[in-house]
């Protein structure tokens, strides 16, 4: 997957998240970070895409600016950076539109 | 979007020129691995249950209908709840089934950061945002949202309108 880099905050590692009640499954949870509230996606959940075995991850969390204010996405890996959206597309990567999360 | 102020809750905050932010007393109380808070104000009492409670709980000349929070929030508890909080609001009364009482706080008023908008479903009638108490992260309720049988029947509470994006 990509996602445009100017809706990238950073890149963070989210280590307590409290697992606040939501109907939403892909709903993970609540934390703190830099004194900011953000709320954890799992974008596996929310795009139907499932991760791949034993991709729990450290906590590593890509937090995106979104028209609802901070939201993060624990992520398995950084792979790169792409020059523009036609790369990304060419190389056959799924554009996040951080609007639509 | 606003940060918090990393206070745990007890302290007033300082203003301008040394003004004191007005707080809330607020219950806490654990349900799963989470605690939330709700204004003491709403709380008439909080007991222990010794036996498992039915349908409704009777206490002095009162009865309360048992709305188990561990069933509502889905956290898998069994069993009997640990405690129950005997709650009114709106003129009406529920006892809610949670798995540990705590203290009471002071949560300055303006500390709540409000619950975020992707917290689109029936949770919004229940809760109203989140705020740093002695390190953890502290869910707040709103009671009015679970009195009134919607909760007890399983169906979601009205929904306040949401405020906008940022808070």
């Amino acid at each position: 997957m990509a996602v445009p880099a100017a809706a990238v905050v950073e890149v963070a590692r989210i280590a307590a998240v409290t697992p606040v009640p939501s109907e939403d499954p892909a709903n993970l949870g609540i934390a703190v970070h830099r004194d900011q509230v953000v709320p954890l996606v799992d974008l596996g959940a929310r795009l139907g895409v499932s991760r791949r075995a034993g991709s729990a991850g450290p906590g590593l969390c890509l937090v995106l600016r979104t028209p609802e204010g901070l939201l993060g996405c624990p992520i398995d890996a950084v792979l790169g950076f792409s020059p523009g959206s036609d790369d990304a597309d060419a190389a056959g990567l799924v554009v996040l539109d951080p609007h639509r999360l | 979007m606003t940060g918090l102020a990393p206070r745990d809750g007890s302290a007033p905050a300082g203003g301008p020129g040394g003004a004191v932010a007005p707080s809330r007393r607020h219950v806490l109380f654990r349900v799963g691995d989470v605690d939330y808070a709700i204004d003491a104000r709403h709380v008439h009492r909080a007991l222990a249950v010794r036996e498992a409670p039915g349908a409704t709980v009777r206490h002095g000349d009162r009865s309360y209908p048992v709305l188990d929070l561990r069933r509502l929030f889905r956290t898998g508890g069994t069993g009997s709840p640990a405690a129950l909080l005997l709650v009114e609001a709106h003129g009406q009364e529920i006892a809610l089934g949670v798995d540990a009482v705590g203290t009471l706080v002071s949560i300055p008023e303006g500390a709540v950061a409000p619950l975020p908008a992707i917290y689109r479903g029936a949770e919004r009638g229940w809760l109203t945002g989140v705020v740093p108490v002695t390190g953890r992260l502290v869910v707040t309720v709103r009671p009015e949202g679970m009195v009134g049988g919607a909760a007890l029947a399983g169906e979601p509470a009205p929904v306040p309108a949401l405020q906008g994006g940022d808070p």
